[in-house]
Parts: C-alpha cells; sequence; structure tokens
C-alpha cells in the first residue's frame, strides 16, 4: 500500500514537471522554468523515496531526497523572487 | 503595481508602433516619465539622482529604468566602457523618435488609453504557471 502511494507521489511530481517546462516552451516567462527545474528536484526526491524504501531499505538515501528537496524548494523561491526590468 | 484589466477596452484607437513600444520597451508609468522627462530636455545630459530629484519614485528602480532604456537604444549614455553615469535622449533611429513623439502627444491628450496599454499587455506570470496545470487548452484565459 505504501509503495503505492510513494508511487503516486513520484508520478505526481514529474507531471507537474512536463506541466511546467511544456508551458514554458510555450510561453517563455521565467517563472515556469524555475518552478519546472524546482518540480524536477522534487520528482527525483520521489522517486529516490520509492527506491530508498521500497528498492534498497537496507541503505538509507535520506541525505540524497531531502538534499533533492532543499534544491527543489530554493530554485521554486528563486523564480517567485526574482523581478525582471 | 498591475491590473487585472478584465472588461473590454478599445485598444484600436492607439496606432500600432506606439502599441508595440510600449509594450516592448515601457513596463510602468514611472518608465514613460523618465523616458518624456529626458525627451522634453534633448539638449542635457542628466545622471541617475537628477532623474531622482524629478521623478521622487525610488533611485534605484530610475537607474535600472535609464540603463534598460540605454541598452536598448532610446536613450544614449555617456560613457564607453563601463556604465554610463549621464543619460541623453537619444533614439537611435529616426522611426523610433517619430513613434516616441507620437507617444509624447498621445500621453498629453490620452492619458488613460495610454496608461491601459502599458498594464493591460503584461503577461502575468502567476496566471501563467496557473494555466500551465491546465490539461485541457482552453480559449478562455
Amino acid at each position: 500500500m505504501a509503495e503505492i502511494v510513494y508511487l503516486l507521489c513520484a508520478l505526481t511530481s514529474v507531471a507537474c514537471t512536463g506541466l511546467l517546462l511544456r508551458g514554458y516552451k510555450r510561453n517563455r516567462l521565467p517563472l515556469l522554468f524555475w518552478s519546472g527545474i524546482a518540480f524536477l528536484a522534487f520528482a527525483l526526491a520521489n522517486i529516490l523515496l520509492f527506491v530508498d524504501l521500497v528498492m534498497v531499505p537496507n541503505y538509507d538515501l535520506a541525505l540524497w531526497r531531502q538534499s533533492l528537496t532543499l534544491a527543489g524548494v530554493m530554485l521554486l523561491l528563486y523564480g517567485l523572487i526574482r523581478t525582471n526590468h | 503595481m498591475q491590473f487585472g484589466l478584465n472588461f473590454a477596452v478599445s485598444q484600436s484607437a492607439l496606432p500600432s508602433d506606439v502599441r508595440q513600444l510600449l509594450k516592448e520597451q515601457i513596463r510602468s508609468i514611472e518608465q514613460l516619465e523618465i523616458l518624456l522627462l529626458l525627451r522634453d530636455a534633448p539638449d542635457r545630459s542628466w545622471t541617475a539622482s537628477e532623474v531622482y530629484q524629478k521623478t521622487r519614485s525610488s533611485e534605484r528602480s530610475v537607474i535600472q529604468t535609464l540603463e534598460g532604456l540605454a541598452k536598448r537604444g532610446l536613450l544614449a549614455g555617456t560613457e564607453e566602457g563601463g556604465p554610463p553615469s549621464r543619460f541623453r535622449f537619444g533614439p537611435q533611429t529616426q522611426a523610433l523618435r517619430d513613434t516616441i513623439d507620437r507617444l509624447a502627444q498621445l500621453y498629453a491628450e490620452r492619458r488613460v488609453r495610454i496608461v491601459e496599454a502599458i498594464y493591460s499587455e503584461r503577461v502575468s506570470e502567476v496566471d501563467e504557471f496557473a494555466k500551465a496545470f491546465r490539461l485541457r487548452k482552453d480559449s478562455n484565459g
């Protein structure tokens, strides 16, 4: 059951990444680029979660997962805060 | 400052070159005022703080506007090799000069139309972010 949830998280993040980067390809707005990349980091973190807890339970990939999530949040914040003139 | 202009405003009254100039070069009323301020005194050059004395907006946005307009060929900076410190009105082509003249005249006569043109062309990034999640292509924004 838990495995399905992790998988769904990963799929949702990948879908968000795809939608945002598709939007960026269409209208070239920087916010879409940065949030797309941020969701890519979240997607990788979610995939790694699945790998960590289901496929390689003896290794702990928590540090990698948290680093990816942190990177994603920073990219998202950057995209939201930056202004253009 | 952004207005969500959803009511239908007839933009057809503005000539297309003016509308194009506004869409590409002018992001705010402050920028338009700065451009027209320098246009009113074409023989003198200005420093950013002199312009700020007139506009009283924010010194940082004045500097950014002046540098941006100079980089895009509407103003001339007076120092080569390094950031210019003085700016003068100097559109690089005659066509651009004519368009700015038309814009100045329209701003004097039909200020509201110009203001609406400036703010209605701006695409809201947050709106586009939300629209990206639409799975079905919607004609309505």
